[in-house]
C-alpha cells in the first residue's frame, strides 16, 4: 500500500513539508465539546472571536486609508485612539472569560489565520 | 451494517476483485448509468480518528478505479446507513453528477506544494526600509476642528499616531511580501498553468508555504505535465517542491448547476474539442 503513495508523491524535502503542513492545521477543532457547563464559555469565545475579526477589519481599513493619504493627522489620531480603546477592552473581556489570544484564532482559508 | 463510500463512477457495471477498508470486497451500487462504489463497514470501525492505513486503503481503491472509469471521489470517511440511502443520494444528485462526468472525463488532478524561504524574504522588507517610505496625511480642508484638537495631534507625536504609523509600516511590509509571492507564483504558473484545464491556488498558507496548488490535467498530458515540472525545478532550484498525483479530481468536482455553468463559461481549453476520450491521444 505504501508503494501507492511512493508512486504518487515526488519530493526532495518531505520533512520540511510535513513540518510546514502541520502549521496549517490551526483552526476550528475537529470536534466541538458542547455541554451545559461550558456553553457560556463557548458562546463568549464565539462572540469575542467575531468582535476581534471586526476590530481587525476596521484597523485594516483605517491603515489602507492612511496609506492612500486620505486621512488627516487628526483623523489618524482619533482612529488610533478608538482602536487602542477597543483593543484594551478586548483584553479585559478575554481575562474575564479566561481566554487567550490564540483561542480566538480563526482559519480564514485562503486569507490565512485571523491572528 | 453501514456502507462506506469511495467514489461515484460513470458506469453501472459490476466491479470484482477489489478490496477496500479492512480488506472487505468492494462493490458498485448501480443507479441508472452510474454507480456508487462502496464496501460494507464493520460495526467496530472508527473513522473519527483515522489511521493512515485507512486513508491509504481509500486512496488505493480510487486509484484502481481510475484505470477503468471516470471517478468522482467521495470524501474520506463518508458513511451511509444502508444501500437505500446510497441510491437516494445518487438519485438526488444524478444531474449534477452527470455534468461532472462530462466535464471531468479523461482528466486527473495533480497537487503541487511549494516552499520558499519566506521568513528570510520577509526580513528583507524590514520596517526600516518600508516604514520610511513617504507618508503624507491629508491636510484638513477647513480647520473646523482646530479648537477641539487634542494635544500632540498636530505634531503626530501621540501614542495613537505612533501606533498607527507602526501598523502602516507593517501593512506595507506585508504588501511588499505578498507582491513578491505573486511574482513567484506567476513564474510557476507560466510553466505549469498552460498544461492545465483548470487550476486552483492557495497562496501563503504559512509564511514559508508559498503555494498550495491543484491542476486538472488531461490523462494524455500527464507526461508533459511532469516534464514541465522537471523544467520548473531546473529554472527555480531555490524552491522546494512536493508534486503529488495523478489523483481523481478531488478539488474540481462541483455540485451545483450554477457553479458548473460559471466554470464552463470561464474554462479555457487550449485545443478545440471536447474533454472526451477522443481528445486524449495528444502525447
Amino acid at each position: 500500500m505504501n508503494d501507492l503513495i511512493t508512486g504518487l508523491v515526488e519530493t526532495d524535502a518531505s520533512e520540511l513539508f510535513a513540518e510546514e503542513l502541520d502549521k496549517t492545521r490551526v483552526g476550528l477543532p475537529s470536534r466541538i465539546e458542547a455541554n451545559p457547563t461550558n456553553a457560556a464559555h463557548g458562546l463568549a469565545k464565539l462572540v469575542l472571536t467575531l468582535v476581534e475579526l471586526i476590530r481587525q477589519l476596521l484597523e485594516r481599513q483605517a491603515i489602507r486609508r492612511m496609506d492612500a493619504g486620505s486621512l488627516t493627522d487628526e483623523e489618524i489620531e482619533r482612529v488610533g485612539e478608538t482602536l487602542m480603546a477597543l483593543e484594551a477592552r478586548m483584553h479585559e473581556l478575554k481575562e474575564v472569560f479566561g481566554l487567550s489570544g490564540e483561542e480566538l484564532n480563526l482559519n480564514l482559508g485562503p486569507l490565512g489565520n485571523l491572528m | 451494517m453501514s456502507i462506506y463510500a469511495y467514489a461515484v463512477v460513470d458506469s453501472a457495471a459490476t466491479i470484482n476483485s477489489l478490496t477496500g477498508l479492512d480488506r472487505i470486497p468492494v462493490k458498485n451500487i448501480p443507479y441508472r448509468d452510474i454507480g456508487v462504489v462502496v464496501s460494507e463497514l464493520p460495526e467496530q470501525s472508527d473513522l473519527s480518528d483515522p489511521a493512515a492505513e485507512l486513508a491509504l486503503a481509500h486512496a488505493a481503491v480510487t486509484d484502481q478505479l481510475m484505470a477503468g472509469f471516470t471517478v468522482l471521489p467521495v470524501r474520506f470517511g463518508t458513511v451511509f446507513q444502508n444501500q437505500d440511502a446510497v441510491i437516494a443520494m445518487a438519485e438526488e444528485h444524478y444531474a449534477d453528477l452527470r455534468l461532472n462526468f462530462t466535464r471531468l472525463a479523461g482528466t486527473v488532478e495533480f497537487g503541487l506544494r511549494v516552499i520558499w524561504p519566506g521568513e528570510a524574504i520577509r526580513n528583507q522588507f524590514t520596517t526600516e526600509k518600508i516604514g520610511t517610505l513617504p507618508f503624507s496625511p491629508r491636510k484638513p480642508v477647513v480647520s473646523l476642528f482646530s479648537d477641539r484638537r487634542r494635544p500632540g495631534a498636530a505634531g503626530g507625536k501621540s501614542s495613537a499616531i505612533s501606533r498607527m504609523r507602526e501598523k502602516l509600516a507593517e501593512y506595507r511590509r506585508d504588501r511588499a511580501f505578498e507582491e513578491r509571492a505573486d511574482q513567484d507564483i506567476a513564474a510557476i504558473d507560466g510553466i505549469l498553468g498552460k498544461l492545465a484545464l483548470e487550476k486552483r491556488y492557495e497562496r501563503l498558507r504559512t509564511v514559508n508555504l508559498l503555494l498550495n496548488g491543484y491542476y486538472l490535467v488531461r490523462k494524455g498530458r500527464q507526461g508533459k505535465f511532469r516534464a514541465a515540472f522537471g523544467q520548473l525545478k531546473l529554472v527555480r532550484p531555490d524552491l522546494k517542491y512536493l508534486l503529488s498525483g495523478p489523483w481523481p479530481p478531488y478539488n474540481f468536482v462541483m455540485m451545483s448547476h450554477e457553479k458548473l455553468q460559471a466554470a464552463s463559461r470561464r474554462q479555457v481549453v487550449p485545443e478545440a474539442g471536447s474533454l472526451g476520450l477522443g481528445a486524449l491521444s495528444d502525447e
